[in-house]
């Protein structure tokens, strides 16, 4: 690969370099309606027509090289040759949204000034002829000195145009010179745009009419509860027959291979271990697909950036930059992309303040701890007539983690010297209609996670948990159940009069342990927790929901409730905490975050549990 | 004694497993020095296979790309079959 092509793609945000580098490469790099998506470099491979290996940098968006945020200073120290590894580029593919020529002209001249060889990339060319603007690419390229290509990223249009010109070497030092531009870049940009644009129909009807009840600031608001709302109503009412399959399935898998498995300790591995625990987590597969389908629908059609203008103000009064809503919209999958999307954010005490409530938002893996404590303690009833009781305690855990990061960035911002002030400056990109391969793609890759992380770390905890569950062995004449003579057992029994005031029995306390590697792990961990504790077979046969609200058996509603407002804030995910570690270049910082994190989570618990235990008993 | 055997084979593969993902640095750390020691013994495979891969990101957990793989699968080309 060392006599490979090294180009990278350098563009304003949200003009399609991630999906072109998708394209190019193969791979499949998160990309989005909005813009701030991608915010460190990435490196792919490919290979040119004539056989020539390709080695392609994807940077971060950026309306200049004067850098005003870390992801920026990236793309800003490439494009200059700052950073060692990433020095000799052959080429920069500048990619160029041809719906917003004027505006990403601007960084086109200043790489232009730069004196690197450079190939323009004139983008979302079907979006143009669409709003009636032609542009003349032969003029474009005479004005600018450098070659330029059209293309279509998202529909794989024109890309081999694009290989066909690297291959053939057009990619070249500019010659401004000869292109007679001369003043002011803002000048040189009017006189390049009015020689090579010509507008028939200048306007974007559909954008505008949309714009006209989206950002309305009653209707707007209106239509994004009512959204959300249908999100998680959906969440519920949509998966539950898939949800029963699997579960049936899992059933019958267990007594089958228990059938078949004479060994006593290797069957209690495979069912009480293995299926009890891993399997019991892919029953929420349905529900994180439901979820993440309206995610990636409303990113594909450039709604979010819209949200972001709705919600600016609110933010704004509790001390959160508008430019958070991104990285905190990131936080929904995971928290880990979450804190790196921060990057975007220039002002370094709202990025902090950023890092800091990311993990309050509601991540997939915490859907399945909720989907198994709101079906096995919340009744499956319709109240006013139209709503899904479930889906409606679903969606306020959501907004529960929503106001709790508003309630923390006030209180940061009152702690906070620097009381400067920061207005929101958002590009709105166009609507455009989800394209459902795209969905499709997205869909596939969230299920692939999930499955992965089941098939991955899921398993082995379970393996794990089973062997601290199992051995030592119950001593000959015990009468308490063997799990109770346990290491498990013994940790558990240890733990428990500390969250005895939040209502947590000695299983939960133990599933709390291995949780802190993923939160969907305290699901497993219940699950295999639960098959050793004695419980018949039929009814661990019934599932996990069942046999923690069993009459005499089960926790109280109290105690289900309290472990579910746990879920909302205490930080049992690792890899948050080490990207934090990362990004803040502080253990201190991670060290107050888990502080203020479990604090928060014990005393919400903890009135949550008092509370609901006076109420319901 | 069989099934012990197992039951110890896949509790050890899944601690292995839970302290890459918890602790990656040290892992990372202790399976490079794990793979020097096998390279100077000159078990070349082995020191290989225990040599960590770079990841970046949180390793592929969230759906960020792990590595710098390229993922494009190359099509070969096929012959001409007469049908």
């Amino acid at each position: 690969m060392s006599d490979a092509l090294r180009v990278a793609l350098v563009g304003n945000p949200n003009c399609g370099k991630t999906s072109l580098f998708n394209h190019l490469t193969g791979t499949r790099q998160k990309v989005a309606n909005y813009a701030g998506v991608t915010v460190e470099r990435k490196v792919g491979h490919f290979q040119l027509p004539s056989g020539k290996n390709v080695r392609v940098l994807d940077l971060p968006g950026t309306y200049s090289l004067q850098a005003t945020s870390p992801d920026e200073a990236i793309t800003r120290d490439v494009c200059q040759g700052k950073i060692a590894e990433e020095g000799q580029q052959d080429a920069f593919l500048c990619v160029v949204d041809a719906t917003n020529l004027k505006l990403h002209l601007g960084l086109v001249l200043e790489i232009i000034e730069l004196g690197r060889p450079i190939l323009v990339v004139l983008n979302m060319m079907d979006e143009a002829r669409r709003r009636g603007i032609q542009i003349n690419t032969q003029k474009l390229s005479q004005r600018l000195g450098v070659p330029v290509v059209e293309t279509v990223a998202v529909r794989n249009s024109g890309i081999e145009n694009l290989l066909h010109a690297l291959d053939q070497g057009k990619y070249t030092v500019p010659q401004t010179e000869l292109s007679g531009l001369t003043g002011e870049h803002h000048q040189k940009i009017e006189t390049i745009f009015k020689d090579v644009v010509n507008f028939v129909d200048q306007e974007d009807k559909r954008t505008d009419f949309l714009d006209k009840i989206f950002l309305h600031p009653v209707l707007g608001l209106l239509s994004l509860a009512v959204m959300m709302f249908i999100v998680f109503q959906a969440v519920f009412a949509w998966a539950a027959p898939f949800m029963d399959g699997i579960e049936t399935f899992f059933g019958w898998l267990g007594e089958t291979l228990g059938a078949h498995i004479s060994q006593p300790l290797l069957q209690s591995l495979v069912v009480d271990g293995i299926i009890a625990g891993a399997g019991g987590v892919v029953v929420f597969l349905p529900q994180i697909l439901i979820l993440f389908f309206f995610i990636l629908v409303l990113e594909e059609s450039g709604y979010l950036p819209r949200a972001a203008f709705l919600l600016d103000k609110l933010m704004f009064k509790a001390g959160l930059s508008g430019r958070a809503f991104i990285p905190l919209l990131s936080s929904f999958a995971c928290a880990v992309p979450g804190i790196m999307a921060t990057r975007s954010i220039s002002d370094p005490r709202d990025r902090f303040t950023t890092i800091m409530v990311a993990p309050l938002m509601t991540c997939s893996a915490r859907l399945p701890v909720y989907a198994l404590l709101i079906a096995a303690f919340i009744p499956a009833q319709t109240v006013w007539g139209i709503f899904n009781l479930q889906g409606l305690v679903l969606f306020g855990l959501y907004m529960a983690g929503i106001v709790s990061a508003l309630c923390v960035s006030f209180v940061m911002k009152f702690l906070q010297k620097d009381k400067s002030q920061h207005a929101l400056l958002l590009e709105l990109p166009s609507y455009r209609i989800p394209d459902l391969k795209s969905v499709g793609i997205g869909l596939l890759d969230r299920g692939k996670i999930f499955l992965k992380r089941v098939g991955g770390i899921i398993f082995a905890l379970s393996i794990l948990l089973w062997f601290l569950c199992t051995f030592p062995q119950a001593p000959e004449g015990a009468t308490q159940p063997a799990i109770d003579y346990s290491f498990a057992g013994m940790l558990g029994h240890l733990m428990q009069p500390i969250f005895a005031p939040v209502g947590f029995n000695w299983q939960i306390c133990i599933a709390l342990i291995p949780a802190m590697a993923a939160r969907e792990v305290v699901v497993a961990a219940l699950g295999t927790v639960y098959a050793l504790s004695g419980a018949d077979d039929e009814a661990v046969a019934q599932g996990l929901a069942h046999l923690i609200s069993a009459d005499g058996t089960g926790w109280s509603l109290a105690t289900g409730l309290s472990l579910l407002v746990w879920f909302v804030y205490a930080p049992h995910c690792l890899a948050t905490l080490a990207t934090v570690r990362r990004e803040t270049g502080s253990w201190k910082h991670v060290a107050v975050m888990t502080a203020y994190l479990f604090g928060l989570a014990y005393l919400m618990s903890f009135f949550t549990y008092q509370i609901a235990s006076r109420i319901w008993g | 004694m069989f099934e012990y055997l197992i039951i110890a084979v896949l509790v050890g593969w899944s601690a292995i497993v839970v302290f890459k993902k918890v602790f990656p640095q040290t892992a990372n750390a202790m399976f490079m020095s794990l793979s020097n020691v096998c390279q100077r013994f000159g078990w070349r495979r082995l020191a290989l296979r225990l040599k960590p891969k770079m990841v970046v990101g949180c390793g592929g957990g969230c759906g960020c790309a792990s590595d710098e793989k390229d993922n494009k699968k190359t099509e070969e080309i096929q012959a001409v079959k007469w049908r």
